[in-house]
């Protein structure tokens, strides 16, 4: 290392439950370079100095979702923190809030897992289509419909930020309600009554009291916290609606 | 699989002060507290309202304890709860309030400023009814 070399200090969450019952924090003095980003040095502590440190990445360009972490206290993807936003100061880095730890900077998202299970986040078509007669047809208008919530990569800092998920781990949450919006506005799908029971159940969007910060932290501008509440929007309409037009039983 | 570990996970609870934390949490709950003066106030206009029913006198009587000073800082608070309330109100409204023109998403500026503008005219409106009487 050179002589004039600037350095940062990152003061990292540490938990060895085989080794010790309490968490604590490691200190670790990283280069610094403009271009760096957390993960970076996160990387380069695994690498030169502390190989037993724990954490997730992959993509490292922000379209994987791996990577999320609290950085002094914030929801952050490590790939697009930059040192440079935080030099001199020393940063700090904790597993995402909300989730359990299973080790180090590694949390359980089993959770957001089971809930996008139980909202069927995946396309089910109005009417099925075989192969042979073709591809689904969308225009323009029909994908700018749901294409911002489309955009959802899963890395979970909404949940993190949210602090009716914190309070009430049985709140669906933020991205779970948002992709089960962008399947029910895909002009393709038609399964929005088979997710609305869930959808619309007191642990689903009635939990939310539009708090927002979920859709401050999101760093693909999907906006959660709207499919949230246009969710409330649409489920309150067919409830009225459902009293001048019954639908009959099973709805 | 996560699920086949047995390892001890952590949970780290949220604390009771969770919502002085950060200065996006703190305001939330201002914001929600806004609406306990809503609701008082809702009551009080209901109250004003029996007060008219009671006839000329009691109304009197009434109009002129909401001059005492107590009344008039009640009534300011009020003003300024009502206030951040609408606001707040209106800075979430562009995320549920998602009109498309085909492809195209009418901008939130116009969605925020129809709001605001409205909300100027009706006040004028009240202020000089106000005035008038």
């Amino acid at each position: 290392m050179n002589h004039g070399q600037k350095t940062v200090t990152l003061e990292v969450f540490r938990y060895l439950p085989d080794q010790e019952a309490q968490p604590r924090f490691q200190t670790y003095t990283v280069p610094y370079r403009e271009d760096w980003v957390v993960l970076d040095a996160l990387n380069h502590i695994k690498d030169h100095i502390d190989g037993t440190l724990s954490y997730r990445w992959s993509c490292r360009m922000g379209v994987c979702g791996s990577c999320g972490m609290m950085v002094n206290g914030e929801p952050k993807l490590t790939c697009a923190a930059f040192l440079k936003h935080y030099y001199p100061q020393p940063i700090r880095v904790e597993p995402l809030a909300n989730f359990p730890v299973l080790r180090d900077l590694v949390i359980n998202l089993d959770d957001f897992m089971h809930k996008m299970k139980e909202l069927k986040t995946w396309l089910i078509p109005k009417e099925p289509k075989a192969v042979s007669e073709g591809e689904h047809l969308q225009t323009p208008a029909q994908l700018a419909r749901y294409k911002q919530f489309s955009m959802c990569i899963n890395c979970m800092l909404c949940y993190a930020a949210c602090p009716v998920y914190g309070l009430e781990p049985r709140f669906l949450g933020p991205a779970a309600i948002a992709l089960a919006q962008r399947y029910n506005l895909d002009s393709r799908d038609g399964a929005r009554e088979e997710r609305a029971e869930v959808v619309a159940s007191s642990e689903g969007i009635w939990e939310c009291t539009f708090v927002g910060e979920c859709t401050k932290v999101c760093p693909k501008h999907v906006d959660p916290a709207g499919a949230i509440q246009q969710a409330k929007v649409q489920n309150t309409k067919e409830w009225w609606l459902s009293w001048v037009m019954p639908r009959g039983a099973g709805h | 699989m996560a699920t086949d570990t047995k390892v001890k996970e952590l949970i780290r609870p949220m604390p009771l002060d969770w919502w002085l934390k950060k200065p996006a949490y703190t305001q939330f709950m201002l914001r929600d507290a806004t609406s306990i003066v809503i609701a008082a106030y809702c009551v009080f206009l209901l109250v004003l309202l029996h007060r008219v029913n009671q006839g000329p006198e009691s109304f009197e009587a009434f109009y002129k304890s909401l001059q005492s000073p107590g009344s008039i800082l009640l009534h300011l608070i009020a003003l300024v709860a009502a206030t951040y309330h609408t606001i707040t109100f209106f800075g979430l409204v562009p995320h549920v309030l998602v009109l498309f023109r085909g492809e195209e998403r009418v901008p939130d500026g116009v969605i925020l400023g129809a709001h605001y503008g409205l909300w100027a005219v009706v006040s004028l409106i009240l202020i000089v009814i106000a005035l008038m009487v």
